[in-house]
């Protein structure tokens, strides 16, 4: 048979049945190859609870509403980790070398430093240098200078530089056109050679933000600013919105200085599998279909009383193990997805478990299952 | 972005449309172009001239399904590069997926062939209209999106094992469809 004329004959397909099989409800894969640890855990809810914390917080100054997690590096602690074959990887694209976590890791933050350096350069440093702090499992650059007036971070994927050099002017009048600040940002980005996938800049508000000036006991000083922050504008057909996240964000005052420069690395240029879903509509689908509610080990089914919940994102890339030549197994790269993660602060009542004890629950959500993993409040 | 107001970008000939159709529905034409070349460059390659192929069919062409349009038109020039470029090497993806079907299509080397594709193509799409819907969405997706079939298991929530049973009885199905409407298998 003659494949060319099969495929061919397969050109008449009618576009109602290409429509409905590209627009097929993409249900729950078979199985997700977590870390089911309770360390991988943690690390997800620390990196989400940071995620939230600085993208959908947005601001400094919601520190406070947020549970109480300090981790200066929001997704070392999960990116990269690995046990067996499985990896858990937020932090960027395939995982194919199989190499050791930290090795990954060095590398991908070695890519990073040009990036942080001129970030650094750009920001008024006039002779950064950065430290591999390799004492932690997930080692991260620190950026330092002589003068100490431009300070900032990098890991893998998260890079945030910030100067101190420029002193921060109300901000409650914007004295240039909105396309002005989106231009320096974009020139800031380009300068800085820093490549932010398929992100666009939202246009400029001023807010308010306490970071860059702290006295000795470390209390923030809060001053309006202006942002561009850059977000996907679309992907797979939905349109984002403010809160549901930013991924890179630069603050400048009215007169156009960057002060700091913060955000994710990686681009978005996959398109999103799992439709978000609003806050309600995950309660509603943990509450109307357990059945659809899977449990991380250990995890109680229910008694969750959620008392807050917030909104963040990870990327969760896919492995399966796939049965090769009948006999040997081999780990197959299935695919990246952006979730949605929900934080929910509450309580578990479930007798005996954690009694009325303060709880962090997150869980994964697609358009048909919600994943639940959780871990003590810290 | 509607489909309809995309359309109208290429009608107003405006290279914005050109963009939107990238961030819509790149994704979709890239996939369908690697799952049917597996090579990137070529991939990328067909989806440029995809592109190309759009811009310069819409208008006059108007569709009003343009993610099909769009990756009927990907399929179709993914699937001639593939055998211009393979006479020889077999991919064993898009290859394994036809090879598949081809068991239960009538031979080709007839005569009548030429005519009989079109025919057996609305034969197809009837055999289709009186399957099931997910027996339809497998069907097209290892077919004609050239899926692999860990990633059919994935979208469909089933076990692998469970989408060959299933595309097994398809085609047997199929065959028995042709045989029914008088095609020698």
């Amino acid at each position: 048979m003659n494949l060319e004329y099969v495929s061919e004959a397969l050109n008449g397909l009618e576009e109602a049945y290409i429509t409905e099989a590209e627009n097929a409800a993409v249900k729950r894969p078979a199985r997700f190859k977590w870390i089911g640890a309770a360390a991988a855990c943690l690390a997800l809810v620390m990196g989400a609870a940071f995620f939230i914390k600085t993208q959908i917080g947005g601001k400094p100054g919601s520190y406070a509403d947020l549970p109480k997690i300090t981790i200066s590096n929001p997704y070392g602690d999960v990116a990269g980790q690995s046990q067996g074959n499985t990896v858990f990887d937020i932090s960027e694209d395939a995982y194919p070398e199989r190499t050791t976590a930290n090795v990954y890791k060095v590398v991908r933050v070695n890519q990073n430093e040009e990036v942080l350096l001129n970030m650094a350069r750009l920001l008024g440093a006039e002779d950064p240098k950065v430290e591999y702090n390799d004492k932690n499992v997930h080692p991260r650059m620190m950026l330092k200078t002589s003068d100490g007036n431009v300070k900032g971070s990098c890991n893998e994927n998260w890079i945030q530089v910030y100067s101190k050099t420029v002193n921060p002017v109300p901000a409650k009048e914007k004295l240039y056109d909105d396309s002005e600040y989106v231009r320096i940002a974009r020139e800031f980005l380009e300068k800085a050679n820093l490549n932010l996938g398929n992100a666009i800049p939202t246009e400029p508000y001023v807010a308010v933000d306490g970071l860059v000036n702290s006295d000795a006991e470390g209390n923030y000083e809060a001053f309006e600013c202006v942002d561009v922050v850059y977000r996907p504008k679309e992907i797979d057909g939905i349109e984002y919105k403010w809160g549901d996240a930013c991924f890179f964000c630069i603050e400048m005052t009215n007169e156009g200085e960057i002060m700091e420069a913060r955000g994710r690395l990686f681009d978005f240029t996959e398109p999103l599998e799992y439709p978000l879903m609003t806050v309600g509509e995950v309660i509603n689908l943990y509450e109307k279909d357990r059945d659809k509610l899977i449990v991380f080990k250990d995890c109680p089914e229910n008694g969750l009383v959620a008392t807050e919940v917030k909104l963040g994102y990870i990327l969760v890339h896919e492995y399966r193990e796939s049965m090769q030549d009948g006999e040997s197994y081999e780990d197959t790269y299935m695919g990246s997805w952006l979730l949605p993660v929900y934080v929910f602060s509450g309580s578990w009542l479930q007798e005996g478990l954690f009694d009325d004890s303060f709880e962090t629950v997150i869980c994964a959500v697609s358009s048909d299952y919600v994943e639940f993993s959780y871990t003590p409040a810290c | 972005m509607t489909d309809g107001e995309l359309v109208k970008l290429f009608f107003d000939r405006s290279e914005r449309a050109l963009e939107a159709l990238e961030e819509k529905y790149g994704g979709l034409m890239r996939k369908l172009a690697r799952n049917i070349l597996r090579d990137e460059r070529d991939a990328e390659e067909c989806v440029s001239d995809a592109r190309l192929a759009l811009w310069n069919s819409i208008p006059p062409q108007k569709p009003e399904n343009l993610m099909a349009y769009a990756a009927r038109v990907t399929r179709n020039l993914s699937t001639k590069a593939y055998h211009r470029n393979t006479a020889q090497k077999r991919n064993s993806a898009y290859d394994a997926a036809l090879d598949e079907l081809a068991e239960v299509l009538p031979d080709e080397n007839t005569p009548e062939a030429e005519a009989l594709k079109t025919e057996l193509a609305g034969l197809i799409n009837r055999f289709l209209s009186e399957q099931s819907r997910e027996n339809r969405v497998l069907f097209t997706r290892r077919y004609w999106f050239s899926d692999k079939v860990p990633d059919i298991a994935k979208r469909l929530g089933m076990t692998e094992n469970g989408v060959y049973v299933r595309l097994s009885r398809l085609r047997e199905k199929l065959r028995r469809y042709l045989e029914k409407e008088g095609y020698s298998l």
